[in-house]
């Protein structure tokens, strides 16, 4: 087999960061171009598979099948579909500018961090992209190690202890994933295509397990993603390593490794448990809610400027969790779209708050004051990206929570309406957040703040120009998900008995154990074989 | 006796003649002096056994069953030489600098370590109980002359003491367990036991094998021994019995359990599982509180040997796959993780503690890689052949319906990486300790790239090496 786009995907961070190992350590500015030039060319391939995945198909594109272990039937499996294609970019966006805002911050050993990152960007891509459920736990554990060093060694203060605390939180909960995983795949056993740890083979026939089994199954599945995500009551490693983290990094832990838990919980838990899914929805709902609001209430009470802006991102994803969990088309849309957004302003706002620390080394809200008018050009790009934080019309963060509660309303109206009281909040914390810091009384120890560097405005062009591409023309992204959230939802309502792609036409197919052939797989999108998917609908 | 018998041992054969080779050189080299030679000789003439030995072992004998149907070259065995010579090998290339720097007697040292395999690969040859038996008893003596080589030391001298009372209390044991299966089956012979009907007699002379064998694999509660002496044994001769012993106990596990006694399953695999929850517990837990990394690995290896009962706990081929896969990896991923500490020296003594990892990043890079590799892999975190391994044992567990089994084993996962990260970010943070220097050594480095290399190859390509004991296992049934 020939390795296809998504394979290339995962070989060029990985090439980077051989090449920067391979490298002298004290030669850090040609060590941050090789990671630079590594991730600007991840993000190249991944706009291009962006661009020429075909909307309107509900099944994998781009897929790469191959053996991996065929003794205990584990396979590497890529692909990407409406659910992964713009996360995958959304992955690729977001590191090369963490990178370029990590030079103000990142003195000391840049040759480990620049590696250490890249290895974090192969795992992170690897999670949206893996098809097989262990290929999918080997990237999803591989990324907690490289995130574990970010932490303990570029870390603040407390880094030892928030980086453990951590690893040992999301490890635990992974860890019974893997025991379901494990179940899943026995499981399969009694089924035709025999024991398998390919997901699409897998969903071809239903999974079998009921009652006790399926909850157990869907509680292990669903735990590990809350707690990454994080869901309220498991998010109490949250602050903690928010705050103790380089800033750079939070950018990467909030914009991108919450989407892995929220992508999970679509991926995984709703097509193998859709009973359970069902039956955990109000209860996944409510939390939602709880989260929404216990996050902006506490993020209202911060002064340490990374704990509020923690919370806040807790908070926002409690809109995701929402929209998932109500099990409607519309909420689901928001939410993946949510999903792009949250990635783009909070870490678009964590690279703030990464740029006013390193210049000023105070994260106190209140030890700042009045410097709108010492560096307009930075309260202007925060101004933005606050305002779609809020859910400003026009900016992205109005399309999705939108979406969120519209689709919301129709199935759970309660929950609804008081997460809409969360968009309250919200303008709360975040309102006095603007106007303690670039409001108020010039504080004179402030007065040589210098405003963005050409280089910094480059790290935050684009970020604002995604806000409002996705604020007034969210289409694209809407387009690109909209088949596969259906096939997924109909699944979950079991409208469709045995496969959601059963609309497609032909009668489910047996797959011959062992070695399914990728054209033969009733999720594989044939034309989509070797990067030539069909355009249009 | 004849030749196609001496063909199917010819592994151990080999590595036989060339520790008493390694044994003529240094005495024809040592001569009047009686100081022993400082060049490389004996350790290169030992790696060239090793090499030899793993190139028989690929290919298997005309005749598997030999020596009157007492000895058997299977792909089990084959599976256990493979395991036994990597460790082997690694060993050998990690200990000439030691050696030098601490002026121990090289000769009698190599050829100590290959009788030691030579013991290892007899138990997994084992079609008798008396073979099993010789198999431990030249597996656990050569280690307790290794423990007490570094005849300076006061600590290895009680470490070598240590090791020889409390190992021979647990070979009387099995030796007794011996006589009273013999007694209750009227044979010895492990492929004739299966028919035996379980009289109360039978099942006590089992326990007493288990217990025999409990203490060459340091489970709870026959473990007291190990962290002394893995603390007061030279540190090459700590790596190496870590791994070893393990090897040659599982590999007698897997013939008494799995092989000889399946019909019995329900009798035996509940008293198992019990010791492989307690052991994964307690040797996670202390492994907790050390300071000490030789007694840190020490517990880690008692954590290990629970991980490993978990595949004869939980009978069957996915069981026996998954020991033997372990028994592959933490061979190497232990080695790794030791080779590091070979390397460092604080003033003229062993560097053993968490402390003096400090700063190793800064020093020796590519060393403080493998290290976080190692411990990374020992932790069973992707992408390593750790987790590939216990990834098997898992899936063994639940087949067999020990959920609680598995439950214990990942929990105490969990708790397992916070120490083996807690010394990977030492040695990747802070500033070097003055008193501690690492050495530079051309055979570590390549032991070190090996190690580093296979915990990769097990990890991220785990096809290879999963056939070939997925063949031993089919082999069996």
């Amino acid at each position: 087999m020939t390795p296809g786009p998504l394979t290339l995907l995962l070989a060029i961070p990985l090439a980077g960061a051989a090449a920067a190992a391979a490298m002298d350590a004290r030669e850090e500015r040609r060590l941050r171009a090789i990671g630079l030039v590594a991730m600007l060319l991840t993000f190249l391939l991944a706009a291009w598979v962006w661009l020429r995945f075909a909307p309107g198909v509900a099944g994998l594109q781009f897929e790469e099948r191959a053996p991996w272990v065929p003794a205990v039937g584990m396979t590497y499996h890529l692909g990407v579909d409406g659910l992964s294609v713009s996360l995958t970019a959304l992955v690729a966006f977001l590191f090369p500018i963490a990178l370029g805002a990590s030079a103000g911050q990142i003195h000391d050993r840049v040759k480990p961090f620049v590696v250490t990152l890249l290895l974090l960007e192969t795992g992170l891509l690897g999670t949206f992209l893996a098809q097989d459920l262990v290929l999918f736990y080997v990237f999803w554990e591989a990324m907690l190690v490289p995130m574990y060093f970010l932490i303990a060694l570029w870390g603040g203060p407390g880094r030892m202890r928030a980086a453990i605390k951590f690893f040992l939180y999301t490890m635990a909960g992974s860890v019974l994933m893997l025991l379901a995983i494990i179940a899943v795949y026995l499981n399969a056993a009694r089924l035709p295509g025999g024991s398998t740890f390919d997901l699409p083979v897998l969903l071809t026939h239903p999974l079998g397990v009921t009652g006790s089994t399926e909850t157990l199954l869907f509680l292990a599945f669903a735990v590990a993603f809350a707690i990454k995500m994080p869901v309220w009551p498991l998010h109490t490693w949250l602050p903690d390593a928010y705050a103790a983290c380089p800033p750079v990094v939070t950018v990467l832990l909030a914009g991108l490794m919450a989407k892995a838990g929220a992508y999970g919980l679509l991926r995984f838990c709703l097509p193998l448990f859709p009973d359970a899914s069902r039956a955990f929805g109000p209860l996944l709902s409510g939390l939602a809610v709880v989260g929404i609001l216990y996050g902006g209430a506490i993020a209202w009470t911060q002064r340490d400027m990374r704990r509020l802006l923690a919370y806040g991102s807790m908070s926002h994803m409690g809109f995701i969790l929402l929209g998932i969990f109500a099990l409607d088309a519309t909420a689901v849309q928001g939410s993946l779209i949510q999903m792009i957004n949250h990635g783009i302003s909070t870490g678009a706002l964590f690279v703030l708050a990464g740029l006013l620390l390193d210049r000023t080394g105070r994260a106190r809200t209140d030890e700042y004051g009045g410097i709108a008018s010492l560096v307009p050009a930075f309260s202007a790009v925060t101004l933005i990206v606050v305002m779609s934080s809020l859910a400003l019309p026009a900016t992205n963060g109005f399309i999705g929570e939108f979406l969120i509660l519209l689709g919301t309303f129709e199935t759970r109206p309660a929950a609804a309406v008081i997460a809409t009281l969360g968009v309250v909040v919200a303008v709360a914390y975040l309102l006095a957040f603007v106007g303690r810091v670039f409001h108020g009384p010039v504080r004179e120890d402030l007065r040589g703040l210098a405003d963005l560097t050409p280089r910094e405005r480059a790290l935050v062009v684009p970020l604002v120009l995604v806000i409002f591409w996705t604020g007034l023309y969210p289409q694209p992204l809407l387009d690109r998900s909209a088949a596969t959230v259906n096939a997924l939802l109909n699944r979950v309502a079991g409208t469709t008995a045995v496969q959601p792609q059963a609309s497609r036409g032909g009668p489910p197919r047996a797959v011959t154990p062992g070695s399914p052939p990728a054209g033969a797989s009733p999720t594989a999108f044939a034309a989509g074989q070797g990067g030539t998917p069909r355009k249009g609908r | 006796m004849a030749w196609r018998d001496l063909g199917a041992a010819s592994p151990e054969l080999v590595l036989t003649v060339a520790a008493f080779v390694v044994l003529l050189y240094d005495a024809w080299m040592t001569g009047p002096s009686l100081e022993s030679p400082r060049s490389g000789g004996a350790g290169w003439l030992a790696l060239a056994g090793v090499a030899l030995a793993l190139l028989l072992n690929a290919f298997p004998p005309t005749a598997p069953v030999a020596f009157a149907g007492m000895y058997v070259r299977d792909r089990l065995t084959q599976a256990v030489t493979l395991a036994a010579l990597l460790g082997t090998g690694i060993t050998v290339l990690l200990s000439p600098a030691y050696l030098n720097r601490f002026r121990l007697p090289a000769g009698e040292y190599y050829a100590l370590v290959l009788f030691s395999a030579v013991g290892a690969i007899l138990m997994g040859a084992a079609r008798n109980l008396v073979v099993l038996f010789l198999g431990l008893e030249i597996l656990s003596f050569p280690l307790y002359t290794l423990a007490a080589l570094a005849t300076r030391s006061r600590r290895s001298q009680e470490a070598g003491l240590k090791y020889l009372l409390l190992g021979a209390f647990g070979t009387a044991f099995f030796v007794y367990g011996v006589a009273l299966v013999y007694g209750a089956a009227g044979t010895l012979d492990l492929s004739r036991l299966a028919g035996v009907p379980l009289t109360p007699l039978l099942g006590v002379g089992v326990a007493l094998l288990t217990i025999g064998l409990g203490f060459e694999a340091a489970l709870v509660p026959f473990h007291a021994w190990a962290p002394d002496v893995y603390e007061g044994a030279p540190l090459p001769a700590t790596a190496f019995m870590s791994v070893i012993a393990k090897v040659g106990a599982f590999a007698g596990f897997l013939r008494v359990f799995p092989l000889a006694l399946p019909a019995a399953a329900a009798q035996w695999s509940a008293a198992l599982v019990a010791v492989a929850v307690v052991t994964m517990i307690w040797g996670n837990l202390a492994a907790l509180f050390q300071t000490n990394l030789k007694r840190l690995l020490a517990y880690s290896s008692i954590a290990h040997a629970g991980y490993m009962l978990i595949g004869i706990a939980a009978p069957g081929p996915a069981g026996t796959l998954g020991v033997l896969y372990y028994l592959v990896v933490y061979a190497v991923m232990n080695l790794g993780a030791f080779g590091v500490l070979i390397l460092l020296e604080r003033r003229g003594e062993e560097a053993d503690e968490i402390a003096d990892l400090a700063g190793l990043w800064g020093r020796a890079p590519w060393a403080a890689g493998v290290l976080a590799l190692c411990m990374v892999s020992l932790a069973g975190l992707p992408p390593t052949g750790g987790f590939i391994a216990k990834l098997y044992l898992f899936r063994a567990a639940l087949q067999g319906g020990h959920t609680t089994l598995a439950l214990v084993a990942v929990l105490t996962s969990v708790v397992s990486v916070y120490y083996y990260l807690r010394v990977a970010a030492a040695a990747l943070s802070g500033t070097a300790p003055d008193a501690v220097a690492p050495r530079r050594s051309a055979t570590v480095g390549i032991a070190l790239a090996l190690a580093g290399a296979g915990v990769l190859w097990f990890g991220i390509l785990p096809s290879t090496l999963t056939a070939f004991v997925q063949q031993a296992v089919q082999a069996l049934r």
